[in-house]
C-alpha cells in the first residue's frame, strides 16, 4: 500500500517537474497529458473490465465536439466545457453500453468499431455544426476560473491540463481501489464465476462503461480547449487504435500504464513521425508486435519485474 | 412498376456481387474464430496481399487475369500456413487482448509495407475483355464481371458446404470445433487441421481480394477500411456458422446496396444501427447455439 | 417450505432431451446425493438449478421463491450457492481476494465506490473466518493459480460458503484431486452447517453412501429412483445399471 502511495505521488511530481525541466516543450507536454487522461479512461475498460474496444475515440470525439461547439455558440468557460464534454460522452456511453455490452469478444469489437464509425459519419454529415472534414474552428476559450487566460506559450494550458489529469487520476484510483473496482477485476478474471456468486455483472459493466466514457469525454473536451480545434480524426478508428497502443505500451490494468505509455508514444510520434512519417506505421506495428511477443504487460510490468528482481520482492501478479 | 422492379432486381444483383466478395473475406475468419477461437482482425491483410499480387503479376509480368489470381491465391495460402505455423499458433489460447494487438500490429505493418511498395493510391485492375462487357442471364443484362463473381461465389459456397459437411476432413474440422480434446483422443491431428484451415481461410481471402479488386479497390488501408464489414458478417452469422456466413454476407450486401441507393447520406449509419439492433436481439448472431 | 423445490423440469438441446421431467425437493439440512452414469445429465440439472441454463419446461423454487426464469444473481440472493466440477476461480488473484469478492457480494457492499473502514473490516473478518474453517490461512496471500489442485478445490468450496447459502450445490467437489487429499475435502463438507441443504454430485459411491441421507439416481436425464442409501443399494435396476460398473468413478 505504501509502495502505491509513493508511486501515485511520483505521478504528480512528474507533472510538476516537466515544465521546470523542459519549459520549451509545453505543447508537447500538454498533448502527453491529454493522451494520458484518455488512455486512463480506456484502461478502466480494457485493463480492469477486460473488455477490448476499438472505438473509444467515439467518446473522446463527442466530448471534444461538445466542448468546442459549446464554446463557440454559448459559453467559453473552460470548466463548463469540461462538464459538458463529460456529460455528453457519458450519455453516449450509457446508450452504447446498453447495446454493446450484451456481446463479448469479436462481436463487441465489431460493435465498438461501428459506434465510432457512426459518430464519425454523423460529425462529417453535420458540417454546419461541426465543420465536417475541415474540422471545428474558431474556438476561443475564456480564462480558466475567470482569471488565468490561455497564453501563447501554453503555460496556462499546461497547468490547466495537468490539474485536470491529476483530478482525473484521483477519481481513477478511487475507482480501481474501491470495492466496485475490485469487482470489475473479478469480472475480468472470471465473468461466469462472478455471476455465480450473485454479482449483477451487466449493471457493473455498464456503470464502468459510462465512467470510462465520461473520462474520455473530459479528455476530448480538454483537447478541444487547449488546441482550440477539433478534427474528424478525433472520432476515428485509427485514433481508437492508437490510444489502445498507448495504453498497451505502458501496460493495461496496471494503474500507471497510461502515464508511461501515452507520453512515450507522443514523444516517439513527435520524433519518428517527423523524421520518417512514411514508416511510422511500420515502427508502431513492429513495436506492438515486440510487446505482445516479448513483453506482455507493457513497460509497467517490465519495470516492475526489474525492480522486483533488484529488491527481491515478489513480482506483481501479471496481466498478460 | 416495371421500372421499379428492374431497379430492385438490379440493386439486388449488385448487392449480391458485393456480398459475395464479403463472403470470401469473412469465411476464413469465421473458420479461425470457430476452430481456434482466434480473433484475427488482420484477416483483410491476406485479401489485400492477394489483390496486390494479382495486380502486379498482370501489370508487370503481363500474366493473364485468371492465372494471376491462381498464383496469388496459392502464394497467399502458403504464406498463411507459414504464418500460422510460426506466429499465429502462439495466440490461440492467449487472452483476447493479445490476439487483437497481434492483429493490429500485422495490419499496421502491412499498411506501411503496401504504401512503401505501391504508394498511397488504389491500384486499378485491368479486367480481361471477356469480363468487361455485359451479358444476359435470364432476369436481365448485367456486367459480366459481377455475374462471374456471383457464379464463383455460389460454386465456392457449395464446395465449402460439402467440404465441411460431407468430407472426412470436414468431419474432423467439425469434431475439432466441438471438442478439441475429444478430437485429439480419437486420433485427429488437430494441429494439422488448424494449419490447413488457416491456409484455406487466407486463400479464400486472397481470392476475394483479387477477384473483387474492381469492387473493393486495392489500396494500403484496405485491411482497415473493410474490417468492420467482414466482422459484421462473422458476428451476425455467429461463431463458426460457416453456412450462415454466406446467407448473411449476401443479405448484408443486398440491404446495404438498397439502403445506400435510397439514402446515400444516411446509408452507412443506418446499416450500422441495423446491425446493432440485430445483435441486441441476438447477441450470438444466428449461429445454432452449441451447449457444452 | 422446502429449500429447493423442482417440478417437472425438462431441458432440450434441439431434439436432444437432456433433462426429462425431473421433480424433487430438498428440506432444510438435507444431505442429498445425485448419482448416475456419465452423460446422464447431472451437471445439466445443476446448471438448470443455478441458472446457467434455462429450462425448456418446469419450475424451480428456492426457499419458496420462483426463480425459474431469474438470472443467476437473483438465485444467489434467494440462497443458492454452487461449486464447479472444473475449478472456476479468479486464478490470478489471491485466495483472500477470491473469498473477499464473494463476501462483498453477499454483504451487499461490492458496488461501493468509497467503502468505509467499518465495511472493509467486516469483509476481512468474514474472510478470515472462512480461511480458518477451511484451514487456508497459510495460503491467504498466494495467487490461486500456483496452489496445488487440492487446495484450489478447497478455495472453490470457500467461495461458495462465503455466500452463506441455504442450499449448496456441489458438482464433484473432489474431481481431479489426488487420492490422498480427497479426505480433507470431504471432512470440510461433513462439517458444513447442519441447517444448510446440500446437493452433491459424486462418482465415488463409498463417499456418497457415507455422506447422503437421500440418494437420487439420474439415468438418461430422468430420475430412475430416489430413496435412502439402504433402499438404493437394494434396488435391482440401480445395481445392474450403475453400482456394479462404476465403483472406480
Amino acid at each position: 500500500m505504501t509502495k502505491t502511495r509513493v508511486l501515485d505521488a511520483a505521478v504528480v511530481v512528474a507533472l510538476v517537474l516537466y515544465p521546470l525541466l523542459l519549459p520549451g516543450y509545453l505543447d508537447l507536454g500538454t498533448r502527453m497529458i491529454v493522451m494520458a487522461l484518455f488512455a486512463m479512461s480506456l484502461d478502466l475498460l480494457v485493463g480492469y473490465c477486460g473488455l477490448v474496444t476499438l472505438g473509444h475515440a467515439a467518446f473522446f470525439g463527442v466530448g471534444a465536439y461538445s466542448a468546442g461547439i459549446l464554446a463557440i455558440r454559448a459559453s467559453a468557460d473552460p470548466l463548463t466545457g469540461l462538464l459538458a464534454g463529460g456529460v455528453a460522452a457519458a450519455i453516449l456511453g450509457l446508450l452504447a453500453g446498453t447495446v454493446l455490452l450484451r456481446s463479448r469478444r469479436l462481436t463487441l469489437i465489431m460493435l465498438t468499431l461501428a459506434t465510432v464509425l457512426i459518430v464519425q459519419e454523423t460529425a462529417n454529415r453535420m458540417n454546419w455544426l461541426t465543420g465536417g472534414a475541415d474540422g471545428l474552428q474558431g474556438i476561443d476559450m475564456d480564462p480558466v476560473l475567470g482569471r488565468f487566460a490561455f497564453d501563447l506559450f501554453g503555460r496556462v494550458g499546461y497547468v490547466y491540463a495537468a490539474a485536470v489529469l491529476a483530478l482525473g487520476f484521483l477519481v481513477f484510483r478511487a475507482v480501481v481501489d474501491s470495492n466496485f473496482g475490485k469487482s470489475l477485476v473479478g469480472i475480468r478474471e472470471n465473468e461466469p464465476r462472478m455471476r455465480a456468486i450473485g454479482a449483477p455483472v451487466d449493471t457493473r459493466l455498464r456503470i464502468a462503461f459510462v465512467m470510462s466514457a465520461a473520462l474520455a469525454g473530459i479528455a476530448g473536451a480538454l483537447q478541444a480547449q487547449v488546441t482550440e480545434f477539433v478534427s474528424l480524426n478525433a472520432v476515428s478508428v485509427e485514433f481508437s487504435g492508437e490510444i489502445l497502443i498507448m495504453l498497451i505500451l505502458g501496460g493495461a490494468g496496471r494503474r500507471y500504464g497510461a502515464f508511461l505509455g501515452a507520453p512515450l508514444y507522443v514523444f516517439m510520434q513527435d520524433y519518428l513521425a517527423k523524421e520518417d512519417p512514411a514508416n511510422w506505421y511500420l515502427w508502431i506495428g513492429a513495436m506492438l508486435m515486440a510487446i505482445v511477443l516479448f513483453a506482455p504487460g507493457g513497460l509497467t510490468k517490465w519495470i516492475g519485474a526489474l525492480v522486483g528482481r533488484a529488491t527481491h520482492a515478489s513480482p506483481l501478479p501479471g496481466r498478460s | 412498376m416495371r421500372e421499379l422492379l428492374d431497379l430492385l432486381v438490379s440493386l439486388a444483383f449488385y448487392g449480391t456481387a458485393y456480398g459475395t466478395v464479403l463472403y470470401f473475406l469473412a469465411v476464413g475468419l469465421s473458420v479461425t474464430l470457430g476452430l481456434m477461437r482466434f480473433i484475427n482482425l488482420a484477416h483483410g491483410v491476406f485479401a489485400m496481399a492477394g489483390g496486390y499480387l494479382t495486380v502486379t503479376l498482370m501489370s508487370r509480368a503481363e500474366v493473364p487475369f485468371l492465372p494471376s489470381v491462381a498464383v496469388a491465391v496459392v502464394a497467399v495460402t502458403a504464406f498463411g500456413m507459414l504464418l500460422e505455423r510460426t506466429l499465429c499458433r502462439r495466440f490461440y489460447s492467449a487472452p483476447i487482448l493479445d490476439q487483437v494487438l497481434f492483429s493490429i500490429a500485422l495490419i499496421f505493418m502491412s499498411i506501411a509495407i503496401a504504401r512503401y511498395i505501391y504508394g498511397p493510391l488504389a491500384q486499378p485492375i485491368e479486367l480481361p475483355a471477356w469480363l468487361s462487357g455485359r451479358i444476359s442471364i435470364g432476369i436481365g443484362v448485367f456486367p459480366a464481371y459481377r455475374v462471374f463473381l456471383i457464379a464463383i461465389g455460389l460454386l465456392l459456397a457449395v464446395a465449402i458446404w460439402f467440404g465441411i459437411e460431407r468430407s472426412r476432413f470436414g468431419a474432423s474440422v467439425r469434431a475439432a470445433v466441438d471438442n478439441r480434446q475429444m478430437a485429439e483422443s480419437v486420433g485427429i491431428n488437430v494441429n494439422r487441421v488448424f494449419t490447413i484451415c488457416f491456409g484455406l481461410g487466407t486463400g479464400l481471402a486472397a481470392l476475394g481480394g483479387s477477384l473483387g479488386a474492381d469492387l473493393l479497390p486495392i489500396h494500403p488501408a484496405y485491411p482497415n477500411d473493410f474490417l468492420v464489414y467482414f466482422l459484421i458478417v462473422v458476428a451476425v452469422a455467429g461463431m463458426g456458422n460457416i453456412g450462415g456466413a454466406f446467407a448473411v454476407a449476401l443479405g448484408f450486401g443486398i440491404v446495404d446496396t438498397i439502403v445506400r441507393y435510397y439514402l446515400p447520406d444516411l446509408g452507412r449509419i443506418l446499416m450500422f444501427l441495423l446491425v446493432m439492433a440485430v445483435l441486441f436481439r441476438k447477441p450470438h448472431g444466428f449461429a445454432p447455439r452449441v451447449h457444452a | 417450505m422446502s429449500v429447493l423445490d423442482v417440478r417437472g423440469l425438462s431441458k432440450n438441446f434441439g431434439s436432444l432431451e437432456v433433462t426429462r421431467n425431473v421433480s424433487f425437493a430438498l428440506e432444510e439440512g438435507a444431505r442429498c446425493a445425485l448419482i448416475g452414469p456419465n452423460g446422464a445429465g447431472k451437471t445439466t440439472l445443476l446448471n438448470l438449478i443455478s441458472g446457467r441454463l434455462q429450462p425448456t419446461a418446469g419450475t424451480i423454487r428456492v426457499a419458496g421463491r420462483d426463480v425459474t426464469r431469474a438470472p443467476e444473481a437473483a438465485r444467489v440472493q434467494a440462497g443458492l450457492g454452487r461449486t464447479f466440477q472444473i475449478t472456476s476461480l479468479f486464478r490470478r488473484l489471491t485466495v483472500h481476494e477470491n473469498l473477499a469478492l464473494a463476501v462483498r457480494e453477499h454483504q451487499g457492499v461490492a458496488r461501493l465506490l468509497w467503502p468505509s473502514r467499518r465495511v472493509r473490516a467486516r469483509v476481512d473478518a468474514r474472510v478470515a473466518g472462512i480461511l480458518t474453517t477451511l484451514r487456508l490461512e497459510a495460503d491467504a496471500q498466494t495467487p490461486v493459480e500456483i496452489l496445488p489442485y487440492g487446495v484450489q478445490r478447497m478455495v472453490e468450496l470457500g467461495v461458495a460458503l462465503a455466500l452463506e447459502p441455504k442450499l449448496l450445490l456441489l458438482d464433484e467437489p473432489a474431481a481431479g484431486v489426488p487420492r490422498d487429499d480427497v479426505g480433507i475435502i470431504f471432512d470440510a463438507i461433513a462439517q458444513l452447517p447442519p441447517s444448510m441443504a446440500v446437493l452433491l454430485i459424486e462418482h465415488d459411491i463409498d463417499v456418497v453412501f457415507r455422506f447422503a441421507s437421500r440418494i437420487a439416481v439420474l439415468v438418461a436425464g430422468a430420475i430412475l429412483v430416489e430413496g435412502t442409501p439402504a433402499e438404493i443399494s437394494q434396488h435391482a435396476e440401480v445395481r445392474a445399471l450403475y453400482l456394479g460398473e462404476s465403483r472406480h468413478g
